[in-house]
Protein backbone atom coordinates (compact mmCIF):
# COMPACT_ATOMS: atom_id res chain seq x y z
CA UNK A 1 0.00 0.00 0.00
CA UNK A 2 1.04 3.72 -0.27
CA UNK A 3 3.42 2.69 -3.15
CA UNK A 4 3.55 6.12 -4.37
CA UNK A 5 4.35 8.07 -1.22
CA UNK A 6 7.98 7.87 -1.00
CA UNK A 7 8.42 10.91 -3.71
CA UNK A 8 6.26 13.45 -2.19
CA UNK A 9 7.11 14.80 1.14
CA UNK A 10 5.34 13.41 4.24
CA UNK A 11 1.50 14.38 5.15
CA UNK A 12 2.16 17.28 8.06
CA UNK A 13 -0.93 15.37 9.73
CA UNK A 14 0.78 12.27 9.62
CA UNK A 15 -1.98 10.36 8.81
CA UNK A 16 -1.57 9.81 5.04
CA UNK A 17 0.91 8.45 3.19
CA UNK A 18 1.93 11.64 1.74
CA UNK A 19 0.96 15.53 1.44
CA UNK A 20 0.18 14.70 -2.18
CA UNK A 21 -1.97 11.52 -0.91
CA UNK A 22 -4.21 14.01 1.89
CA UNK A 23 -4.58 16.47 -1.45
CA UNK A 24 -5.68 14.43 -3.79
CA UNK A 25 -8.44 13.32 -1.24
CA UNK A 26 -9.39 16.09 -0.02
CA UNK A 27 -10.34 17.82 -3.92
CA UNK A 28 -12.47 14.50 -4.00
CA UNK A 29 -15.82 15.07 -3.62
CA UNK A 30 -17.38 13.47 -0.74
CA UNK A 31 -19.39 10.23 -1.69
CA UNK A 32 -22.82 11.97 -0.41
CA UNK A 33 -22.65 14.96 -3.12
CA UNK A 34 -23.17 12.38 -5.53
CA UNK A 35 -20.71 14.12 -7.66
CA UNK A 36 -17.57 12.65 -8.72
CA UNK A 37 -14.42 13.18 -10.65
CA UNK A 38 -13.34 11.45 -13.79
CA UNK A 39 -9.29 10.99 -13.78
CA UNK A 40 -8.43 13.46 -16.30
CA UNK A 41 -11.01 15.92 -14.95
CA UNK A 42 -9.11 15.78 -11.58
CA UNK A 43 -5.85 15.93 -13.04
CA UNK A 44 -6.46 19.18 -14.54
CA UNK A 45 -8.15 20.56 -11.57
CA UNK A 46 -4.68 19.45 -9.69
CA UNK A 47 -2.28 20.85 -12.44
CA UNK A 48 -3.77 24.28 -10.82
CA UNK A 49 -3.04 24.13 -7.61
CA UNK A 50 0.14 25.25 -6.40
CA UNK A 51 0.41 22.95 -3.64
CA UNK A 52 -0.03 20.00 -5.16
CA UNK A 53 2.78 18.50 -7.49
CA UNK A 54 0.10 16.37 -9.99
CA UNK A 55 0.96 17.00 -12.65
CA UNK A 56 4.89 17.86 -12.65
CA UNK A 57 5.96 20.95 -15.04
CA UNK A 58 8.14 19.65 -17.55
CA UNK A 59 11.71 21.05 -16.87
CA UNK A 60 12.35 22.20 -20.42
CA UNK A 61 9.49 23.73 -21.77
CA UNK A 62 7.43 24.72 -18.78
CA UNK A 63 3.91 23.27 -19.50
CA UNK A 64 2.43 20.20 -17.76
CA UNK A 65 3.40 17.04 -18.29
CA UNK A 66 0.10 15.38 -17.97
CA UNK A 67 1.70 12.10 -19.02
CA UNK A 68 3.97 11.61 -16.17
CA UNK A 69 1.15 13.43 -14.26
CA UNK A 70 -1.53 10.99 -15.01
CA UNK A 71 0.50 8.01 -13.93
CA UNK A 72 1.55 9.88 -10.72
CA UNK A 73 -2.29 10.33 -10.20
CA UNK A 74 -3.05 7.21 -10.72
CA UNK A 75 -0.49 5.85 -8.66
CA UNK A 76 -1.88 7.60 -5.66
CA UNK A 77 -5.23 6.79 -6.41
CA UNK A 78 -5.04 3.13 -6.37
CA UNK A 79 -3.16 4.00 -3.05
CA UNK A 80 -6.03 5.62 -1.65
CA UNK A 81 -8.48 2.97 -2.85
CA UNK A 82 -6.45 0.23 -1.29
CA UNK A 83 -6.40 2.37 1.71
CA UNK A 84 -9.97 2.72 1.68
CA UNK A 85 -9.93 6.66 1.22
CA UNK A 86 -11.37 6.64 -2.37
CA UNK A 87 -14.05 5.16 -4.39
CA UNK A 88 -14.15 4.39 -7.92
CA UNK A 89 -17.61 3.08 -9.89
CA UNK A 90 -15.47 2.72 -13.26
CA UNK A 91 -15.25 6.38 -14.25
CA UNK A 92 -15.80 8.68 -11.46
CA UNK A 93 -13.64 8.62 -8.39
CA UNK A 94 -15.52 9.72 -4.69
CA UNK A 95 -14.59 9.90 -1.51
CA UNK A 96 -15.25 7.50 1.09
CA UNK A 97 -16.50 8.33 4.76
CA UNK A 98 -13.53 7.13 5.89
CA UNK A 99 -11.56 9.53 3.66
CA UNK A 100 -13.81 12.17 5.06
CA UNK A 101 -12.98 11.48 8.35
CA UNK A 102 -9.23 11.35 7.79
CA UNK A 103 -9.14 14.47 6.57
CA UNK A 104 -11.19 16.09 9.28
CA UNK A 105 -9.69 13.93 12.17
CA UNK A 106 -6.67 15.25 13.68
CA UNK A 107 -3.44 14.38 13.79
CA UNK A 108 -1.16 11.34 13.98
CA UNK A 109 0.76 13.08 16.78
CA UNK A 110 -0.89 15.57 18.87
CA UNK A 111 1.04 17.75 21.05
CA UNK A 112 0.84 16.97 25.44
CA UNK A 113 -1.66 19.48 26.56
CA UNK A 114 1.01 21.45 28.44
CA UNK A 115 3.50 21.52 25.69
CA UNK A 116 4.62 25.27 24.90
CA UNK A 117 3.66 26.97 21.81
CA UNK A 118 6.27 27.30 19.26
CA UNK A 119 4.41 29.96 17.03
CA UNK A 120 1.56 30.48 14.78
CA UNK A 121 0.49 28.51 12.19
CA UNK A 122 1.66 30.46 9.01
CA UNK A 123 -0.76 29.95 5.70
CA UNK A 124 0.79 29.63 2.90
CA UNK A 125 -1.83 31.02 0.37
CA UNK A 126 0.33 30.44 -2.93
CA UNK A 127 2.23 32.68 -4.88
CA UNK A 128 -0.35 34.35 -6.41
CA UNK A 129 -4.01 36.03 -5.91
CA UNK A 130 -7.47 34.57 -6.16
CA UNK A 131 -9.37 36.07 -8.87
CA UNK A 132 -12.19 36.18 -11.00
CA UNK A 133 -10.62 33.52 -13.54
CA UNK A 134 -12.80 30.93 -15.18
CA UNK A 135 -12.96 28.15 -12.66
CA UNK A 136 -12.18 24.76 -13.50
CA UNK A 137 -14.16 22.02 -14.35
CA UNK A 138 -16.89 20.61 -12.16
CA UNK A 139 -16.88 16.75 -11.78
CA UNK A 140 -19.54 14.60 -13.14
CA UNK A 141 -22.78 12.99 -11.93
CA UNK A 142 -21.76 9.88 -10.14
CA UNK B 1 10.31 33.89 -29.13
CA UNK B 2 6.80 34.27 -30.70
CA UNK B 3 5.64 31.51 -30.88
CA UNK B 4 2.34 29.90 -28.82
CA UNK B 5 2.06 27.14 -26.75
CA UNK B 6 -1.24 25.93 -25.82
CA UNK B 7 -1.91 25.78 -22.19
CA UNK B 8 -5.63 24.87 -21.68
CA UNK B 9 -7.56 27.00 -20.68
CA UNK B 10 -4.83 29.41 -21.41
CA UNK B 11 -2.87 30.55 -23.98
CA UNK B 12 1.09 31.15 -22.32
CA UNK B 13 3.27 33.40 -24.82
CA UNK B 14 6.74 33.04 -24.08
CA UNK B 15 8.52 35.91 -23.35
CA UNK B 16 12.56 36.20 -23.55
CA UNK B 17 13.47 36.19 -19.95
CA UNK B 18 11.40 33.36 -18.85
CA UNK B 19 8.50 34.93 -18.16
CA UNK B 20 4.95 35.59 -20.36
CA UNK B 21 2.09 36.34 -21.44
CA UNK B 22 -1.22 34.24 -20.19
CA UNK B 23 -4.67 34.89 -21.70
CA UNK B 24 -7.32 33.53 -20.07
CA UNK B 25 -10.14 31.71 -23.28
CA UNK B 26 -11.68 30.16 -20.44
CA UNK B 27 -14.96 32.03 -21.30
CA UNK B 28 -16.62 35.31 -22.71
CA UNK B 29 -15.41 38.01 -20.96
CA UNK B 30 -16.09 42.38 -21.40
CA UNK B 31 -14.10 43.95 -24.29
CA UNK B 32 -11.07 44.59 -22.29
CA UNK B 33 -10.66 41.92 -20.29
CA UNK B 34 -8.73 39.80 -23.53
CA UNK B 35 -5.47 41.78 -22.91
CA UNK B 36 -1.86 40.68 -21.53
CA UNK B 37 -1.54 39.72 -18.49
CA UNK B 38 1.61 40.09 -17.15
CA UNK B 39 2.14 38.06 -14.15
CA UNK B 40 6.06 38.93 -13.04
CA UNK B 41 8.81 37.78 -13.08
CA UNK B 42 9.58 34.59 -13.18
CA UNK B 43 13.05 32.71 -12.97
CA UNK B 44 11.69 30.11 -15.37
CA UNK B 45 8.39 29.40 -17.50
CA UNK B 46 7.91 26.55 -15.03
CA UNK B 47 7.69 28.91 -12.03
CA UNK B 48 5.55 30.71 -14.35
CA UNK B 49 2.70 28.19 -14.91
CA UNK B 50 3.11 27.35 -11.35
CA UNK B 51 1.88 30.86 -10.48
CA UNK B 52 -1.60 29.85 -11.95
CA UNK B 53 -3.54 29.34 -8.84
CA UNK B 54 -6.54 27.30 -7.77
CA UNK B 55 -8.88 29.20 -6.84
CA UNK B 56 -11.48 31.96 -7.99
CA UNK B 57 -14.55 33.37 -7.29
CA UNK B 58 -17.77 31.71 -6.30
CA UNK B 59 -20.69 31.11 -8.03
CA UNK B 60 -22.57 32.76 -6.40
CA UNK B 61 -21.11 35.79 -6.23
CA UNK B 62 -20.38 35.90 -10.09
CA UNK B 63 -24.27 35.89 -10.71
CA UNK B 64 -24.55 38.77 -8.09
CA UNK B 65 -22.09 40.40 -9.76
CA UNK B 66 -23.39 39.99 -13.27
CA UNK B 67 -26.91 41.12 -12.71
CA UNK B 68 -25.31 44.23 -10.29
CA UNK B 69 -22.98 45.10 -13.50
CA UNK B 70 -25.71 44.68 -16.17
CA UNK B 71 -28.18 46.47 -14.48
CA UNK B 72 -30.97 43.14 -13.61
CA UNK B 73 -30.50 43.01 -10.09
CA UNK B 74 -28.74 45.28 -7.40
CA UNK B 75 -26.22 43.66 -4.68
CA UNK B 76 -26.07 44.79 -1.16
CA UNK B 77 -22.14 45.24 -0.14
CA UNK B 78 -22.04 42.52 2.08
CA UNK B 79 -22.48 43.35 5.92
CA UNK B 80 -19.68 40.98 7.25
CA UNK B 81 -17.14 39.35 5.24
CA UNK B 82 -15.06 36.50 6.68
CA UNK B 83 -12.45 33.50 5.71
CA UNK B 84 -13.28 30.34 6.84
CA UNK B 85 -10.22 28.04 6.78
CA UNK B 86 -11.11 24.04 5.30
CA UNK B 87 -9.69 20.96 5.37
CA UNK B 88 -11.64 19.61 2.07
CA UNK B 89 -10.84 21.66 -0.53
CA UNK B 90 -13.71 24.04 -1.84
CA UNK B 91 -14.78 24.59 -5.19
CA UNK B 92 -16.90 27.54 -7.52
CA UNK B 93 -19.54 25.66 -6.97
CA UNK B 94 -19.15 25.76 -3.09
CA UNK B 95 -21.83 26.65 -0.56
CA UNK B 96 -22.27 27.36 3.03
CA UNK B 97 -23.52 23.67 3.42
CA UNK B 98 -20.84 22.01 1.45
CA UNK B 99 -17.41 23.17 2.58
CA UNK B 100 -15.82 21.12 5.48
CA UNK B 101 -14.00 23.75 8.01
CA UNK B 102 -11.44 23.52 10.26
CA UNK B 103 -12.38 22.11 13.45
CA UNK B 104 -10.07 22.09 15.83
CA UNK B 105 -11.10 23.88 19.41
CA UNK B 106 -11.45 27.54 19.55
CA UNK B 107 -11.79 27.56 15.73
CA UNK B 108 -13.77 30.32 14.47
CA UNK B 109 -13.94 32.75 11.11
CA UNK B 110 -12.23 35.54 11.15
CA UNK B 111 -14.07 38.56 10.77
CA UNK B 112 -12.10 40.61 8.13
CA UNK B 113 -12.08 44.22 8.88
CA UNK B 114 -12.28 47.00 6.10
CA UNK B 115 -9.50 48.75 7.64
CA UNK B 116 -7.45 45.44 7.13
CA UNK B 117 -7.95 45.69 3.87
CA UNK B 118 -6.03 48.29 1.04
CA UNK B 119 -8.05 49.81 -1.32
CA UNK B 120 -8.77 47.96 -4.41
CA UNK B 121 -5.95 49.24 -6.99
CA UNK B 122 -4.62 47.22 -10.53
CA UNK B 123 -7.87 45.29 -10.05
CA UNK B 124 -6.59 43.67 -7.17
CA UNK B 125 -7.28 43.79 -3.26
CA UNK B 126 -4.52 42.60 -0.50
CA UNK B 127 -5.05 42.50 2.72
CA UNK B 128 -3.24 45.62 5.08
CA UNK B 129 -2.05 43.77 8.36
CA UNK B 130 -1.78 40.21 9.16
CA UNK B 131 -5.28 38.30 9.60
CA UNK B 132 -5.00 36.10 12.69
CA UNK B 133 -7.35 33.67 13.98
CA UNK B 134 -8.04 32.81 17.48
CA UNK B 135 -5.90 30.20 19.40
CA UNK B 136 -6.19 26.42 19.12
CA UNK B 137 -7.04 25.29 22.73
CA UNK B 138 -6.49 21.74 21.74
CA UNK B 139 -7.17 19.12 19.52
CA UNK B 140 -6.36 20.06 15.72
CA UNK B 141 -6.64 20.39 12.17
CA UNK B 142 -4.86 20.34 9.24
CA UNK B 143 -5.88 23.03 6.55
CA UNK B 144 -5.78 22.49 2.52
CA UNK B 145 -8.10 25.53 1.53
CA UNK B 146 -9.69 28.46 2.62
CA UNK B 147 -13.24 30.30 1.31
CA UNK B 148 -13.77 34.46 1.65
CA UNK B 149 -17.39 34.56 2.98
CA UNK B 150 -20.16 37.30 3.98
CA UNK B 151 -20.92 35.02 8.03
CA UNK B 152 -18.68 34.77 10.30
CA UNK B 153 -21.17 32.06 11.49
CA UNK B 154 -19.68 28.29 10.30
CA UNK B 155 -22.25 26.60 8.71
CA UNK B 156 -23.82 29.90 7.21
CA UNK B 157 -23.58 32.80 4.63
CA UNK B 158 -22.53 32.58 1.33
CA UNK B 159 -19.34 31.93 -0.22
CA UNK B 160 -17.32 34.60 -1.76
CA UNK B 161 -13.85 33.21 -3.33
CA UNK B 162 -12.15 30.30 -2.88
CA UNK B 163 -8.57 28.88 -2.96
CA UNK B 164 -5.79 26.48 -1.90
CA UNK B 165 -3.40 26.69 0.56
CA UNK B 166 0.03 24.23 1.02
CA UNK B 167 -1.39 22.03 3.98
CA UNK B 168 -1.19 24.10 7.35
CA UNK B 169 -1.29 21.80 10.62
CA UNK B 170 -2.77 24.07 13.12
CA UNK B 171 -2.58 22.66 17.14
CA UNK B 172 -2.13 23.84 20.14
CA UNK B 173 1.49 24.19 19.75
CA UNK B 174 1.33 25.38 16.31
CA UNK B 175 -0.88 28.58 16.47
CA UNK B 176 -2.92 30.92 15.57
CA UNK B 177 -3.60 30.70 12.49
CA UNK B 178 -1.92 33.46 10.62
CA UNK B 179 -2.39 35.18 7.26
CA UNK B 180 0.58 37.53 6.85
CA UNK B 181 -0.03 40.80 5.99
CA UNK B 182 -0.40 41.21 1.56
CA UNK B 183 -0.41 37.08 1.38
CA UNK B 184 -4.12 37.27 0.08
CA UNK B 185 -4.75 39.04 -2.98
CA UNK B 186 -8.12 39.03 -4.55
CA UNK B 187 -7.89 40.04 -8.50
CA UNK B 188 -10.70 41.08 -11.48
CA UNK B 189 -9.53 41.06 -14.15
Amino acid sequence: MAEAAAEYRPDPGGVFASDVHRRVAAHIYAEEEGTGWPVLGLLHRLAEDHATPLPPVHEEVGVPDYVEGLARLEAVLADLKSDGVAANDGEVWVLTQKGLDLLTGPIANEPEPDAPVEGPAMIDLGPVPIGGKAATAAGVKA
Amino acid sequence: MSSLELLLPQLFIPGENGDGTVLDLGRARPSDWLREQILGERSGVGDLYRSLNLGGKANYLSNKDLDHNLGKTSFTMPATVAIALLTVAATAASTKASVTEANYTGYARLKVEATSLNAASSQKSTNSAKLEFAACTALSSTIVGFIIVDSTTAGAGNALYWGTTTSTVISTTQTPATIAANALEVTES
